[in-house]
């Protein structure tokens, strides 16, 4: 098979990239059809992955160095669709910023193809070149606004995700000087027969890694960057930050560490390491969320908290062995739920910031008066995020929390269940402190949301709502994308 | 015989002028000492007969990078009493602490390792055509995606170089 043929979901977005940058180079005036365009080229990226799943094309590429396959697949789906609805969540914004739309639009696309290289990448080179992809847009895009804010939010990402990177980097090269190899399949081979004279530096390779994906997840102790970030950066380019790049450092890590670093005498030793780092991020993620006044920087720490969660599911699933496949597809679940829940309250917060002017959660105090529908919308996805029935991170995390169980992580399950309710405090007082009734409030006159936004809200609400009720198909997906793992 | 004498030149050399970098007051002169370092590096490559990272060497790091510095320099004021700033603040014990532990961490685990590629055993006389025939094939993904990262660096160049020119 042609392996371009392989990679064309994301040369669709490249190319869609390009067009939109020639497009406006021509008709510079006419700039109203570049996010119809850049949701087109999404579009068609789709439906190339899913030709590729459908026709059962399943093949690794360029000599291994790329795979495709369920997983890979399903990833690149996911980050499709958190793509477009970032698209979505951005216009009104961009048309009001009023400059460079074509290169926003561009930038946009060119990260989420980076993020779709990663999920399929199985080669050192590979997966650090598509990192740098997706994390160079972003780094432009966090400094997008026109403020200082912006502006230093820009940079500080810059500045400590090029530590991480070089963390990253470094960890690859001395598995690489371990192994010979930059291909992940054949270090897991030489890992298998020699991991017992090695273990010391392959722990330090293993700690290297975690510590430049660590960044990309926002774990502590690499989270310091988070809320800064997050506060500074257009709230479009938050809500991509915070979903998309920490899905696919997931991805990575699930491809890297499973597939490659999966020997019994190290997983243990990685996997103790997963699990401290998820506990230390959902405590002090929670801790520091509870005294936030502006609503994007708590969502920062909230984020810090929720990759706490992700990583009981990579602790659990080095432990578990034999029922991988639960706790690998236990992650990928959480990743589908997340990627709903958050973008919804993201796009919810797009919606009621660009009319009170404010990020300053007490000006939510009574929205539910002006805004019944969005302030409905922002409570559902705040409950999912909680963790509360009938949504879909309610499932999330009983199936991830099951699954740290199974892996007998008992201590675990106990510190994530005691921070659901501590997150429980600050999610729920937003949902209270909107609901309330006030008499006289700048918010109280009605307001109209923009179509987009509208949409798109719609949309990721239903999702926490249909994946609440009917969680079934997306675990059963997952589960099937997961089982590529369980071979190896 | 003659090639190691020229190796040991070229070796003191490279440590010189990294020397020269490091402890010369003038920005400048660092950026020219930088360059001899980096074709220092070349020059043992060659040695090693990898004539395409020889070649990469003295293009990208002796020319193409240090130029960049220097043209950054020329675009930075210069103080005219040419004190260097600062650059350490009540953080720096810390920050000694954890590169120390870091370098101890490394060497230690360094010659803990069985290393199991030794020197001799590298393949050599890999030539350009080889490389290039691996680009396309092994490496063709990483490749696409370098052209397009490329590409978005240089669109993130001059959105934050326009900076100012509102249209």
């Amino acid at each position: 098979m042609n392996p371009f043929e392989l990679i064309s979901p994301q040369l669709a977005i490249l190319i869609g990239a390009g067009l939109i940058l020639v497009y406006d180079a021509i008709f510079p005036k006419d700039n109203r059809y570049l996010p119809w365009m850049a949701l087109a080229a999404i579009a068609v990226s789709v439906s190339f992955a899913i030709s590729l799943a459908v026709r059962g094309e399943y093949h690794v590429g360029f000599e291994g160095t790329y795979s495709v396959d369920k997983f890979s697949v399903f990833f690149s789906v996911v980050f499709a669709g958190i793509g477009a609805a970032v698209v979505f969540a951005s216009m009104n914004w961009v048309d009001r910023v009023g400059r460079r739309k074509s290169e926003y639009y561009a930038l946009l696309l060119t990260a989420t193809a980076g993020l779709m290289f990663l999920a399929g990448a199985r080669d050192l080179i590979t997966i650090f070149i598509a990192l740098e992809l997706s994390s160079i847009p972003q780094y432009i895009l966090a400094g997008w606004g026109k403020d200082e804010r912006s502006g230093e939010s820009g940079l500080k990402y810059l500045l400590l995700g090029s530590i991480a990177s070089a963390l990253l980097l470094f960890g690859m090269a001395l598995l690489y000087g371990l192994s010979g190899s930059t291909f992940v399949p054949e270090i897991a081979t030489f890992i298998g027969e020699n991991a017992s004279d090695n273990r010391s530096l392959l722990i330090l390779a293993s700690t290297l890694i975690i510590a430049g994906f660590g960044f990309k997840m926002a774990l502590v102790p690499f989270q310091m960057w988070v809320p800064d970030v997050y506060e500074g950066a257009p709230t479009p380019v938050a809500a991509f930050l915070s979903v998309g790049s920490k899905a696919a450092a997931f991805a990575v890590v699930l491809r890297i560490f499973f597939e490659g670093l999966n020997a019994e005498i190290l997983s243990n030793d990685w996997a103790m390491i997963f699990a401290v780092l998820a506990a230390i991020s959902m405590t002090v993620g929670n801790i520091f969320a509870l005294v936030q006044s502006n609503i994007k920087r708590m969502l920062g720490y909230s984020s810090v908290a929720q990759a706490g969660n992700f990583a009981i599911g990579l602790a659990a699933i080095a432990v578990v062995g034999q029922e991988f496949t639960l706790a690998a597809s236990a992650v990928l679940f959480f990743v589908v739920a997340y990627a709903f829940t958050n973008l919804a309250v993201f796009i919810a917060v797009i919606a009621i910031s660009r009319h009170l002017e404010s990020d300053d959660i007490n000006a939510y105090e009574g929205l539910a008066k002006s805004a019944p529908l969005l302030a409905l919308a922002l409570g559902i996805a705040l409950i999912s995020l909680t963790g509360i029935p009938p949504s879909a991170g309610f499932w999330a995390k009983l199936y991830i929390f099951n699954a740290a169980a199974q892996a007998d992580l008992a201590w675990l399950v106990i510190v994530a269940v005691l921070n659901s309710v501590l997150a429980a405090f600050y999610y729920l007082r937003i949902v209270r402190l909107m609901f309330r009734n006030v008499e006289d409030q700048i918010g109280s006159a009605p307001f109209a949301i923009p179509k987009s936004i509208g949409f798109v809200l719609g949309i990721t609400v239903l999702g926490v709502l249909v994946f609440g009720f009917f969680p079934t198909p997306i675990i059963s997906v997952a589960r099937e994308a997961a089982a590529i793992f369980s071979i190896g | 015989m003659i090639t190691e004498i020229l190796w040991w030149f070229f070796a003191i050399a490279i440590v010189g002028t990294a020397a020269g970098v490091v402890f010369s007051r003038s920005v400048v002169h660092a950026a020219i000492f930088l360059i001899l370092s980096l074709a220092g590096v070349g020059g043992l490559y060659i040695f090693l007969t990898v004539e395409f990272v020889a070649l990469v060497q003295f293009l990208i790091y002796g020319g193409a990078v240090t130029v960049l510095i220097l043209l950054a320099l020329m675009m930075t004021r210069l103080d005219a009493t040419g004190a260097p700033d600062k650059l350490t603040g009540p953080q720096a014990p810390f920050g000694a602490l954890v590169g120390i532990t870091l370098l101890l961490t490394l060497v230690g685990v360094s010659l803990a390792t069985a290393w199991p590629g030794d020197v001799d055993d590298l393949p050599t006389n890999i030539t350009i055509e080889q490389i290039g025939d691996v680009m396309f094939t092994s490496y063709g993904a990483p490749f696409i995606i370098a052209s397009a990262l490329l590409l978005v660096a240089f669109i993130g160049a001059i959105v934050f170089a326009k900076q100012e020119d509102e249209v």
